[in-house]
């Protein structure tokens, strides 16, 4: 069911007919040849796997270990040892940083995949049933973006401490809440794209042509909704690392001694920590807008390449 | 006009009582409170204090003891500060009002003067700076952006002041008072125009440059207007129309106090007591703050619709 | 002879596109004469509307360059003007309308704020003299109620009172030649008709001359009294509209009126020009018509057929006319 999303059928032709495989490439494969032709774009795709890389598995080559303390090597400037200083703990701050990377980059990835599945369950459930289930959707979803985020999400961090998760299971709770919170917003946005959609004149072909409501849905309706799923994905993964750095650097969502970019940086509120050693706090900072950036304008890539209006000229 | 106002009113109400049903939920069922939060009392006085504040009565109970509070126009009583809520917000909130609009009208600017340039000479080098700095704007955190600030303007130059919003211990008054809050004010409104600025700039730019291809734009040129009458007159207000409705959505931003700037810039406003209420389980203070921002949302939503629909005539007459 | 009122004297123009450089017009010439109908018909891509949006000079100056030619108004290069000259012009002496009526006006403004905008603009009239002469201008193009539509909204109007609308404002300042591209054909059959009647009315009260683009051969034989034939950005054939329809010279014309379907004849199949329009991008460097002509030979294949001829033109190597009648305009005279 899912291969029909990408057409098998073209698939199958265009294995009988080669001629055909230069003539028509689908939407999607267009699209990922305009993307290509993107360099900026694709050099952040590329930094992005870097990162991800370097993040799974430098820990691995670096000679420290995130629970080695040094009592004698404590808040080191960066030196040959330790290349990006030490905490005070004496823990190598270079480790520490790949590690916490590992942590926030996955929150950010699984909060995206949360997120968007119920985000895009819930639009399109609504979108294309209408009636009464659209509108008590819409109403919670309405509900969820009165209250502002920021706050909610604080106190939801607040009631984890509370409740005393340990710190690993509460960096599972810390990607629900931060799902919970986003996925009205992108119901929302795939809902009108549903809705707007459905009453253009190809899925008025499809009900003239009496093609079963499984297909219509699967194979019309859903894969023109692919471009602005993709595109939600990424701004999704960007504001959920925004979101759990912020929370993690008010103490509110990953919680030491388990690393987070954003938890890093609470050194910054000590004032000699702020002041004298930047190494500290400044890393972990640039390491996520690094992130961000190159999501940013990934995303902003991939928005160019998918969308069938031609923006030049 | 006044029916479609008065339709959008009556929708509101069952959504701020569902509003405020949530939110009390929120805040009465996170275990843990105020008192429980001073480990100085015997059990015996805490379960006193408790009784006194009704903290033992049932969820229910206090929520429509809560909620017929609300509509006298009472918004709680602060346990930290032991004053009113509306009075303890009033203190705070004119400070984040001060530091919300300085930056919505620099950044509202910014974005609407670059947009237009950008819209009009596309892809030229200007188009791609400002394209690169948007986006390097946009992908700060907050926190960091401030930090950063204060590190190379504040501690490292000593341009600036650390933070706060007047020296400490000052007890100017009139004009030195206002220069004080004036040398605060610059770090936190340029952390909060550049974080925002360019996601408008970015939006706008993007209704300029679908407007300036549209079929009158064509027409209006053909009738040998001036160029800048062209823009001014008949591009800009089609472009506006999509950020009318950004400006309802403003309302609540306006006073809800940007919580993490004026963390660490030290700022004393409503994000502030946000903060620190939140710390001390301070709950009537969450719960009234909370509260007000949603009817403030609600209600910029329904501006933002109502602006929307006097802006663009094609909403607003019906034939 | 009279000065013709505007002349285009081997216009060329190229567009930059990803494919390479876009040669959307080649050597364009012909003239309009005062108060004359002039029809340029042509396949969708022949070049027709850019060569009349460079005469207004509507033409995105990043992606439109001018390869060569002139195009002279009142004697004056048009090309060579400033743009704030050209802006006096527009609108003013030189009107146009185009081919989509419902979204040629801006939908936040009144009907009455836009038509009152060239009147104040060109002929400084004071806004309300200008409002009143626009409600007589909406009375003038048969529109009734010219009061309350001045005060409605775009929206609110059908396509067939929008482009009345939109001839009134271009009519406004009196010009001396009003363009047309593709006036009708966004509208319903009857109100074509309304249209066009309306437009040869106003030409005719005003002594306009009248440059009317289509694809529809039909207008043409209604209106035009002089008809411009172009194809693959050149034009293959030229000459008084009588003429050239019972007559056509060229292959690509001839085609054209055949594809025509007769009301009452009884066919089998329509006839359509086989193949497709050129693309422009990639031009042969002979006759661009030769893979769809049926009298092609050899020859065509050798080189690209100038327009011969005085006031009947073709071009083509079989079109009758001799080749040493060298190229189609009279050397303009020489200008101080």
């Amino acid at each position: 069911m899912l291969s029909s999303l990408f057409s098998s059928q073209r698939r199958l032709r265009k294995a009988q007919i080669p001629a055909l495989a230069q003539v028509t490439p689908s939407p999607l494969h267009q699209a990922w040849t305009a993307l290509r032709r993107n360099r900026l774009a694709m050099f952040c795709l590329m930094l992005l796997v870097v990162m991800g890389l370097w993040c799974i598995f430098g820990p691995m080559f670096s000679p420290w270990r995130d629970e080695a303390t040094d009592a004698l090597m404590i808040n080191k400037a960066p030196n040959d040892q330790h290349w990006l200083g030490t905490d005070f703990l004496g823990r190598d701050i270079y480790t520490r940083l790949l590690l916490a990377g590992r942590i926030s980059l996955i929150i950010g990835l699984l909060t995206m995949l949360l997120s968007v599945t119920l985000g895009y369950l819930l639009g399109a459930l609504s979108g294309y049933a209408g009636g009464m289930t659209d509108k008590i959707v819409m109403r919670f979803a309405d509900l969820m973006m009165t209250i502002p985020s920021l706050p909610l999400l604080i106190v939801m961090g607040a009631m984890l401490s509370e409740l005393d998760f340990s710190p690993d299971s509460r960096v599972y709770m810390v990607i629900i809440m931060l799902s919970l919170l986003e996925a009205p917003k992108l119901a929302r946005l795939v809902r009108g794209q549903i809705l707007s959609l459905r009453e253009r004149d190809f899925m008025l072909a499809t009900q003239v042509l009496g093609l079963s409501s499984r297909r219509r849905i699967f194979g019309h309706l859903l894969p023109n909704t692919v471009p602005i799923l993709v595109v939600m994905a990424t701004m999704a993964v960007a504001n959920a690392i925004l979101s759990e750095s912020a929370l993690s650097y008010l103490g509110l969502g990953v919680v030491p001694p388990m690393a987070s970019w954003g938890n890093m940086m609470d050194a910054a509120n000590s004032l000699i920590d702020f002041q004298r050693r930047p190494w500290l706090w400044m890393p972990p900072g640039i390491a996520i807008f690094l992130t961000v950036v190159a999501i940013n304008v990934l995303g902003d890539g991939l928005r160019d390449a998918l969308d069938p209006k031609m923006k030049r000229g | 006009m006044r029916n479609f106002i008065l339709r959008r009113l009556l929708q509101t109400i069952p959504m701020l009582f569902l509003a405020s049903l949530l939110i009390f939920m929120l805040f009465a069922l996170t275990p843990g409170d105020f008192i429980d939060g001073n480990v100085t009392l015997t059990a015996q006085r805490a379960a006193e204090l408790k009784a006194l504040y009704g903290l033992d009565q049932p969820v229910l109970t206090r929520y429509l003891r809560w909620l017929g509070q609300l509509l006298h126009g009472n918004l709680g009583f602060s346990l930290q500060y032991q004053m009113p809520v509306s009075q303890l917000l009033n203190q705070y909130i004119w400070n984040s009002f001060l530091l919300a609009v300085i930056s919505m009208v620099l950044y509202w600017g910014i974005a609407l003067a670059v947009g237009i340039v950008s819209a009009l000479k596309p892809y030229s080098l200007f188009d791609h700076v400002v394209s690169v700095v948007i986006f390097a704007a946009m992908s700060f955190p907050t926190f960091f952006l401030c930090l950063l600030l204060i590190k190379w303007f504040a501690v490292d130059l000593h341009w600036l002041p650390v933070g706060g919003m007047t020296n400490t211990g000052s007890e100017a008054t009139g004009w030195a008072w206002a220069m004080q809050v004036g040398a605060h004010l610059i770090l936190p409104v340029v952390a909060l125009v550049m974080l925002q600025a360019g996601s408008l700039t970015r939006y706008f730019r993007a209704s300029m440059l679908d407007v300036v291809s549209m079929d009158f734009i064509r027409t209006a040129r053909a009738k040998g207007l001036r160029e800048r009458t062209v823009i001014f007159k008949h591009a800009l207000r089609n472009a506006l129309l999509p950020l009318i409705t950004l400006l309802g959505f403003e309302l609540p931003a306006l006073f809800s106090g940007a919580l993490i700037t004026e963390k660490v810039f030290n700022w004393p406003g409503a994000g502030h007591i946000h903060i620190d209420s939140l710390a001390a389980r301070d709950y009537p203070v969450l719960m009234g703050f909370t509260l007000f921002l949603a009817v403030l949302t609600i209600l910029g939503n329904l501006i933002a619709d109502v602006l929307y629909a006097w802006a663009d005539p094609r909403i607003r007459v019906k034939s | 002879m009279s000065q013709p009122l505007v002349r285009f004297n081997q216009l060329s123009l190229s567009f930059a596109s990803e494919q390479g450089r876009v040669r959307a017009v080649q050597d364009v010439s012909f003239d309009v004469m005062p108060g004359q109908t002039v029809g340029i018909v042509g396949e969708s891509g022949c070049g027709k509307s850019v060569t009349a949006m460079s005469l207004m000079g509507l033409l995105p100056p990043q992606a439109a360059r001018i390869d060569g030619g002139e195009i002279l108004f009142e004697g004056q290069n048009l090309l060579a003007l400033r743009p704030s000259r050209m802006a006096d012009l527009r609108g003013n002496q030189l009107a146009m309308i185009f081919q989509e009526p419902m979204s040629a006006l801006n939908p936040v403004l009144t009907i009455g704020e836009q038509l009152v905008e060239p009147l104040i603009r060109h002929l400084g009239d004071s806004p309300k003299a200008a409002w009143t002469k626009a409600t007589a201008l909406l009375s003038e193009v048969g529109l009734a109620r010219a009061d309350s539509l001045m005060n409605s909204y775009p929206h609110q109007l059908s396509g067939g009172m929008l482009q009345r609308v939109m001839i009134a404002m271009a009519l406004s300042c009196k010009p001396k030649l009003l363009i047309a591209d593709e006036p009708t054909t966004a509208l319903d059959v009857t109100v074509q008709a309304q249209i066009l009647t309306l437009l040869r009315e106003q030409a005719q009260r005003q002594q306009m001359a009248l440059m009317l683009i289509t694809h529809d051969l039909g207008v043409i034989a209604q209106m035009a009294d002089h008809v411009v034939v172009m194809y693959a950005g050149k034009i293959v054939e030229q000459g008084p509209t009588a003429d050239v329809l019972r007559n056509p010279l060229h292959p690509y014309t001839q085609g054209l009126i055949a594809s025509r379907p007769v009301p009452g004849e009884r066919r089998r199949r329509l006839y359509s020009i086989p193949g497709q329009v050129p693309d422009l991008a990639a031009l042969p460097p002979y006759c661009a018509f030769t893979e769809r002509c049926a009298r092609a030979t050899d020859r065509c294949r050798e080189g690209i057929p100038l327009l011969a001829g005085n006031t009947r033109q073709a071009a083509c190597f079989f079109s009758g006319l001799a080749q040493s009648e060298l190229t189609a305009v009279p050397q303009p005279e020489p200008q101080q």
